[in-house]
């Protein structure tokens, strides 16, 4: 919204510069953005303040009522506006009749019937509105966006010599019906759009635009005005419907001051006469709305002070309140407050204790800190898990990243997932921003995708990291939500002449999940994206948890990257932020290393599974420390060393006992797995 | 007095030898050579079986003493030649220590998260708790419970995702101060944050469709605006710097009632006007107000009984400013060079 300083003085007198006014309305919630200059000849300029205005300030929309808020802050008298009586009101009059067929939409609707002259507008005029931002077309039409500017309520002019049967009709469009606009389209109407229409076409779509075809024009002689009141609502949907946002459907869609629609045709009627560009024919036609002149509201005086925190007095309280046009009338500890119609945001006590905060100022408002029980704060068993899990991870050197929730619907395609595959229950978003983002991600690992692709794509020798955020799956009620977290690595972490280059590849990545849930089971997986002989499933008390593998180099990435998907919930059980101590043994552990060769099937972990089992707690680790393939060993078959720690618990073990425990071990291997033993 | 003369000879190529070697290993053949078995001092005690019964003793004394001079020159002359030798293994172990390390890589946490940890800590040592909550919401908590009617303009399908059935991706994390009001009326003090990401329709330089905000809310006796003031003048400072001053301007939000926008003092000219803070002095930082009386009773809460303060900030806005990060779309990238920079 735009306000030329000197058209403010016309309702107010300003003392400050312009600047001071931009901060003196910003310190009071109607935030002036900038302050720029109109040049209105060689030597002289205007001063335009330009504001943004928050949406429950539709008095605001208007000169006058910027005039308002500056009267209140400085303690101005407010300037009558000069206006011309337009007479009685009446339904319908020889020369007009208006018919409300739509009551509920349009609750107020005048007509005043103008013979005019069509021609420029004087220069003043012209630069007036030029300077707000608006085109001058004719005095006429000059006149009705002059005055919706001053006064907030929009005007419209139809030529009178274009309405059949001098009837005007206030209705909802039908189905297939169109309008020719003053902008050039013609677009189709949705059914239920508020028009304004004579019997043979729609002249107007009420509050968004007028029709061409009574356009007022060069040829005009007379015009009937339009000041009238439409829901706002109604005049919202028709804007948005048909893309047109107009500066009198804005005013209608945030609302406009009942008080207003007579009075604007007055001012009109005074404009026409000022620039002697028409006269008024006969009485106004049609019906004022119907409305609550004023609002009245009980102000406690106590609440004033107790909710601002300040200290204000019964006088201060009321000074404000009558500079914003109120009227105050005070009973004991009490003020009924009597709010004028132009202030529809105001109907609650609330709303008055923030006027007079805002007039006051909120810099005098002291600061006190808060008092009362003290609160622990203190974070939640699982927020401590969920900020350990991080700072795992950053101390294993992944890197955290954030990424979009958003998913695009035409992955299934990319990560060649079967029609069965649980990705396809993804969340649909109605109305996406754009395709590629149309739904809400079942899975991190698109998004982590995404993040690797585009570091390769600028030569990035290699990265690893992580992500924890929420997926989202579609469910028969409310789309169900789950916190993964999410890992990915390509390349290498390069090393330097002492320290040999770190490999992100599956086993990176598998020693991560291992680190994060030392007890869950890896088994061959089978996700259709990622390389079928490098996946497996993270399977944990008997759930699957996860994935992790490399991905399929049919996604076409230009290097190795792998990747890894867990549930959180099972990572932040609290297991993983509570230690137990479970006493120091006396004994020393002694280590043993075992080689043998089994097929190469076998599965490495279901024999360290096996001596765990067999072991039991004399054994309290047993580590892969060499797998062999090659001379020496038969074909499809493998050696495999494993290293134990036994630990009697109570003294040492001697070695007869020793002896028995790996006698135990080897036929144990010997026999489930078919090993040979080689040491 | 022979043999005594022959014990001083002895002793004195002995002593003599001493000193002459230089390494652990002849100075331990060295004793051998001397006064091992068969060694030279011992071959003439050997011989002390001849002398008379007055001699004996007196050569005997001076063998004895000859021995120890030996001995002790051995001992010393071995400290001197252990400390050389270690002094030279040592020299041989020696590093270039000016080669590099063996590499630890150090990960980054995401600013973001790193933005949102720290204002968790600030709110925390203040007595606040963390709340979180779904990121799909029903229309009740990310609307109507917030004051925000069925008509309201931001209810409009422009600004908001929705999802079928009803459900809309949250705007704000607003809800979640809804459902902990409901989960703790009628009981109060409430001290309660709740960070997370929120969803809007909006994409540009200065939008992303999905952030992150982090909000605040406090329901108590006696909650006035003065009380919000403080609480936040205390987080800018602990965020920004102890010297920040802060200002409240009125605003609108339908969820509070006064309403302010909080602007912070520019920290990258003191409050003088430079580019970040478009020559003002301050900058945007978050909005707040007072928990609107509506909000409140249907919370289950009754606004003449107790009130209450809400704020709420976008994290990549503080982000933003407290990195000098110049566009939005960074965060979210995730390219790596940007992701080592924090």
């Amino acid at each position: 919204m735009k306000v030329p300083v000197s058209w403010l003085r016309q309702f107010v007198p300003v003392e400050q510069s312009a600047v001071e006014l931009g901060t003196m309305l910003t310190h009071a919630g109607l935030a002036v953005d900038a302050v720029s200059t109109f040049s209105l000849g060689p030597t002289e300029i205007d001063e335009i303040l330009e504001l943004d205005l928050t949406p429950n300030r539709a008095d605001c929309q208007s000169v006058l009522g910027i005039a308002y808020e500056v009267a209140a802050l400085t303690g101005a008298p407010i300037t009558e506006l000069a206006t011309v009586s337009v007479g009685t009101i009446r339904p319908h009059s020889p020369h007009l009749a208006v018919d409300i067929l739509a009551p509920s939409l349009c609750t107020g609707y005048l007509a005043l019937v103008v013979d005019v002259t069509v021609r420029e507008s004087p220069l003043w005029l012209q630069q007036r509105l030029q300077s707000v931002g608006l085109r001058p077309i004719n005095c006429v039409v000059d006149i009705t966006n002059a005055v919706m500017w001053e006064l907030g309520q929009p005007l419209h002019a139809f030529d009178y010599d274009r309405i059949a049967k001098n009837r005007l009709i206030v209705r909802e469009s039908r189905a297939g019906e169109s309008v020719k606009l003053i902008d050039g389209t013609s677009p189709l109407l949705p059914e239920g759009t508020l028009v304004i229409a004579d019997e043979t076409c729609i002249l107007a779509i009420a509050g968004v635009m007028g029709g061409s075809d009574s356009e007022v024009s060069t040829s005009t002689r007379r015009i009937v005005l339009e000041s009238a009141l439409f829901d706002r609502t109604s005049v919202r949907r028709s804007s948005r419907a048909l893309g047109l946002r107009t500066e009198a459907s804005g005013r209608f869609d945030k609302g406009v001051d009942p008080a207003g629609v007579a009075r604007a045709l007055e001012r009109a009627a005074h404009l026409f006469a000022l620039l002697d560009a028409g006269e008024v024919q006969g009485e106004v036609v049609g019906s004022e709305p119907d409305y609550e002149r004023y609002a009245s509201v009980t102000l406690r005086l106590d609440r004033v002070n107790e909710l601002l925190g300040v200290e204000l007095t019964v006088h201060e309280m009321q000074a404000i309140l009558m500079r914003l046009g109120m009227q105050v009338e005070m009973h004991d500890r009490e003020i009924t407050v009597t709010v004028p119609s132009r202030r529809r945001d105001i109907a609650q006590e609330i709303d008055l204790i923030e006027e007079i905060g805002r007039i006051h100022g909120f810099s005098k408002i002291p600061t006190s800190p808060l008092r009362g029980v003290i609160t622990q704060g203190s974070l939640t068993q699982s927020q401590h898990s969920a900020r350990l899990l991080r700072r795992t991870l950053l101390a294993l050197g992944l890197d955290e990243v954030v990424t979009l929730s958003f998913y695009d619907p035409k992955n299934g395609t990319k990560f060649m997932l079967p029609e069965e595959h649980p990705y396809h229950r993804m969340v649909e978003v109605a109305n996406p921003l754009s395709c590629e983002r149309g739904a809400l991600r079942p899975s991190l690992i698109p998004s982590m995708v995404e993040v690797m692709s585009y570091n390769q794509a600028r030569q990035v020798g290699g990265m690893s990291a992580f992500e924890v955020a929420t997926t989202f799956l579609a469910s028969d009620g409310k789309p169900r939500e789950r916190q993964n977290l999410c890992l990915g690595a390509f390349g290498v972490q390069s090393g330097n002449w002492i320290q040999p280059s770190q490999e992100y590849d599956f086993f990176y990545l598998k020693g991560i999940v291992e680190t994060l849930l030392p007890e869950a089971t890896l088994v061959v997986g089978t996700e259709p994206f990622l390389h079928p002989g490098r996946q497996a499933e993270i399977w944990q008390a008997g759930q699957r948890v996860g994935v992790v593998g490399e991905i399929h180099p049919l996604l076409g990435l230009r290097s190795r990257t792998v990747v890894a998907e867990i549930e959180a919930a099972c990572l932040l059980a609290p297991t993983l932020a509570q230690s137990h101590y479970r006493g120091m043994r006396s004994s020393i552990p002694v280590e043993r290393d075992i080689a043998f060769v089994v097929d190469e099937n076998i599965s490495a972990q279901d024999i360290l599974a096996r001596i765990r089992l067999v072991g039991g707690a004399r054994v309290t680790s047993a580590t892969l420390f060499d797998v062999y393939v090659g001379a020496n060993i038969p074909r499809g078959k493998r050696s495999l060393a494993i290293r134990l720690t036994l630990d009697s618990g109570t003294g040492s073990f001697t070695d007869a006992e020793l002896g028995a425990i790996l006698l135990e071990l080897r036929t144990a291997l010997e026999q489930v797995f078919g090993a040979v033993w080689r040491a | 007095m022979e043999l005594a003369a022959e014990i001083r000879r002895v002793a004195e190529v002995a002593l003599a030898r001493i000193a002459a070697l230089d390494t652990l290993a002849a100075l331990s053949d060295c004793r051998v050579a001397f006064l091992g078995k068969k060694g030279e001092l011992t071959a003439i005690l050997r011989g002390m079986g001849a002398l008379s019964a007055h001699d004996r003793p007196i050569v005997g004394q001076l063998a004895n003493d000859a021995r120890d001079q030996i001995e002790s020159a051995l001992a010393a002359r071995t400290v001197v030649l252990e400390a050389s030798e270690l002094k030279a293994k040592l020299m041989q172990e020696r590093l270039d220590v000016t080669l590099p390390g063996r590499v630890h890589y150090q990960a980054h946490a995401h600013p973001l998260n790193r933005i949102i940890e720290e204002v968790e800590d600030i709110f925390l040592g203040l007595g606040f708790s963390i709340a979180e909550g779904p990121e799909i919401e029903s229309e009740y908590y990310n609307f109507e419970a917030l004051n925000v009617p069925a008509a309201h303009p931001a209810r409009d399908m422009q600004d908001s995702f929705y999802l079928r059935g009803g459900w809309v991706l949250r705007t704000q994390t607003s809800p979640v101060q809804v459902r902990t009001m409901e989960r703790m009326s009628p009981h109060y003090p409430i001290r309660v944050i709740s960070p997370g990401k929120v969803y809007r329709r909006d994409d540009d330089a200065t939008h992303s469709p999905m952030f992150h905000q982090v909000e605040g809310l406090v329901i108590d006796k006696g909650i006035s605006l003065s009380h919000l003031k403080s609480t936040l003048l205390m987080f800018a400072r602990q965020m920004f710097g102890e010297s920040r001053q802060i200002r409240l301007r009125p605003s609108y939000f339908p969820f509070t009632e006064p309403s302010a926008e909080v602007d912070v003092s520019c920290g990258s000219c003191d409050g003088l006007g430079c580019r970040v803070c478009k020559a003002t002095g301050w900058v945007e930082i978050l909005g707040s107000g007072l928990v609107h009386p509506s909000v409140l009773s249907m919370s289950g809460y009754d606004p003449e009984e107790v009130s209450g303060f809400a704020f709420g900030m976008g994290v990549e806005r503080i982000a933003m400013l407290k990195y000098n990060v110049e566009d939005l779309r960074h965060f979210f990238v995730n390219d790596y060079r940007f992701l080592r920079q924090f």
